[in-house]
């Protein structure tokens, strides 16, 4: 039969011991829910790149277009739309980015395409439809690690679609 | 006293051997979860170049060449916006100790082998229909590597997209808004056109056919498609940017739900009534026919003719539409090199009136490769009746747009659509 003394050293071992299991638990937690979360906003940039890149008559040079608005609140809030809870905690629909991107013929780069006419995207004359959407989030998405007993450091998470325009 | 030091150590050791197993275990999940996170990033980036690639399946010998620029460029980094994986940590191909590649792109002419991965059949740009793209990328393999089988601490991962031309369309958007009708009502794979001949195509009031210019072997009558422009400011800039680019976007509202931003089988369009001019052989500035030679003519040559400069900020629209990177008279349509501008894909209709705004119906679409004229590199905009040479190719070249519905069509231009 045990002596009182055993039982406190083992009380004591265990005491020291929870704290490390619980912080490696939790710290293979929080590992996997960056991941997920870092996933999730990916798979919805490809999803509001996939939806852009076939729109016809949208202006991509004005940020209050109605198409490119229906679908930034399409992926962050689903089909109830604006106010239903978002996708991940905190992300507006305004923070979901559709830039419109141009082949530059004269230098051979892809990059952000001027708004206005001679060669430009929007809707004045003279303006053509992009080359390329890139879907970003504005600033990127801050995620903070709930370690406890540690403040951890916000991590950005910055994922990026780039997908060819095929609408018009 | 033995036992107790026995049974302490005991507790400690066991705890330890648990929590060693938990780490293994959790750092296990987390490599795993970081492979699919790769594999997903490595999927984007293919599916965005096979996407590029398939647009420039046009069905020409240097098709392949097009269709892998294409695919390059979407990677370009210059903002940093191409593709990556690892946390958009490592560019694709770039330099890391994480190696990554295009492994490859390969075409091919059919679904079943484009789906059958390395071992469908591959065929050259000249009958490819479809491509795939292959990405591979090293994972790194941060808990595993203490394993005997990752030791190198990274695991290769590869990933495949297939895009192609689809189905024949219903409706076709962006495509030139040119009306002409069939030399073969029963035809219904080329409505009586021949492939690979080249046509003097016309816009006369009267119907008479005119000469043919020079290489030509037959006349197509055309009319200009109403794009809901005739009340426009401007109608003259905006007929030479149709026809210039294509129906561009600003000139086709979303909230229009009638049939006039795309052509549809089997469902009646109008004709611009204002292509009927009263004088029919009258040169005449202003008119569309005019124009409309103008706009094709922006395809082949970066400078207005004399004759359409004074449409409103010609240079503008020119410099938003540059012309085809090969404009030379091509006899044979394998041979054209150029970027797709000088393929025109038109709608077949039933009757072309031209004296009354009335309907007609549209039949299917049909491209043409716009020709030079005859010894120049442009087209001749003064003429009256609007002529200008283009050969039938078919419908090789997937257009900007479309829908499918239940119109019946065996045979037509399609458009890109991922398939894997």
């Amino acid at each position: 039969m045990r002596r009182p003394a055993s039982r406190g050293a083992s009380i004591v071992e265990t005491a020291l011991l929870v704290p490390v299991l619980v912080l490696l638990m939790v710290g293979g937690m929080e590992f996997g829910k960056i991941f997920l979360t870092y996933y999730t906003l990916h798979k919805a940039l490809r999803g509001a790149a996939g939806m852009a890149s076939v729109l016809r008559g949208a202006d991509f040079c004005d940020a209050g277009d109605p198409q490119l608005t229906a679908i930034r609140n399409f992926v962050v809030f689903g089909p109830d739309g604006n106010g239903a809870s978002p996708l991940v905690r905190d992300l507006d629909a305004d923070r979901i980015v559709i830039t419109p991107e141009r082949f530059n013929t004269e230098d051979g780069t892809v990059t952000d395409c001027p708004c206005g006419g001679g060669g430009g995207c929007g809707t004045a004359t003279g303006t053509r439809a992009p080359d390329y959407l890139l879907v970003t989030i504005d600033g990127g998405y801050p995620y903070e690690p709930q370690i406890p007993f540690r403040v951890m450091q916000t991590i950005l998470l910055r994922p990026h679609v780039r997908v060819p325009f095929g609408g018009q | 006293m033995k036992v107790r030091r026995g049974e302490a150590g005991q507790s400690l050791v066991l705890v330890a051997l648990l929590a060693f197993i938990l780490f293994a275990f959790v750092g296990f999940a987390v490599d795993l979860g970081r492979l699919y996170l790769i594999r997903g990033e490595l999927n984007v980036a293919a599916d965005a170049m096979a996407l590029a690639a398939a647009q420039n399946l046009i069905g020409t010998s240097t098709a392949e060449g097009l269709a892998q620029t294409a695919a390059a460029r979407v990677q370009d980094g210059t903002t940093g916006g191409d593709n990556r994986f690892n946390f958009e940590g490592n560019t694709i191909g770039g330099d890391s100790s994480l190696a990554s590649q295009v492994e490859g792109m390969d075409l091919y002419a059919t679904y079943a082998d484009a789906i059958a991965g390395d071992l469908g059949t591959t065929t050259d740009g000249s009958t490819a229909r479809y491509v795939r793209v292959r990405v591979r990328a090293d994972a790194p393999l941060t808990f595993w590597q203490f394993l005997p089988v990752a030791q190198l601490g990274k695991t290769s991962i590869g990933t495949a997209a297939v895009a192609g031309i689809s189905q024949p369309l219903c409706t076709a958007c962006g495509i030139e808004p040119l009306a002409i009708v069939p030399v073969d009502f029963a035809d219904d794979t080329n409505f009586g056109f021949v492939r690979g001949l080249k046509y003097t195509l016309y816009s006369q009031c009267t119907g008479a056919a005119p000469p043919l210019l020079a290489g030509t072997s037959g006349t197509i009558q055309y009319t200009v498609l109403n794009r809901n422009i005739e009340n426009s400011t401007d109608l003259d800039q905006q007929v030479f940017q149709l026809l210039a680019g294509g129906i561009p976007a600003p000139l086709v509202p979303v909230s229009d739900t009638s049939n006039l931003a795309c052509p549809t089988i089997g469902v009646a369009d109008l004709r611009l009534p204002t292509v009927s001019v009263a004088a029919c052989n009258a040169v005449q500035r202003g008119s569309i026919v005019t124009d409309t030679v103008c706009g094709l003519n922006a395809r082949l040559t970066a400078t207005p003719h004399p004759f359409c400069e004074t449409i409103t900020d010609v240079d503008g629209v020119i410099t938003s539409y540059p012309p085809d990177t090969d404009v030379d008279n091509q006899d044979d349509y394998a041979d054209y090199g150029g970027n797709r501008r000088r393929i025109l894909t038109v709608a077949i209709v039933d009757n072309l009136p031209f004296n009354v705004a009335t309907t007609m119906n549209v039949l299917g679409f049909r491209q043409f490769l716009l020709e030079p004229n005859p010894n120049t590199t442009e087209l001749d905009p003064t003429d009256p009746v609007g002529r200008f040479v283009a050969m039938y190719i078919g419908f090789p070249a997937p257009v900007k747009q479309g829908t499918f519905g239940s119109c019946g069509v065996t045979q037509g231009p399609g458009k890109v659509v991922l398939h894997q």
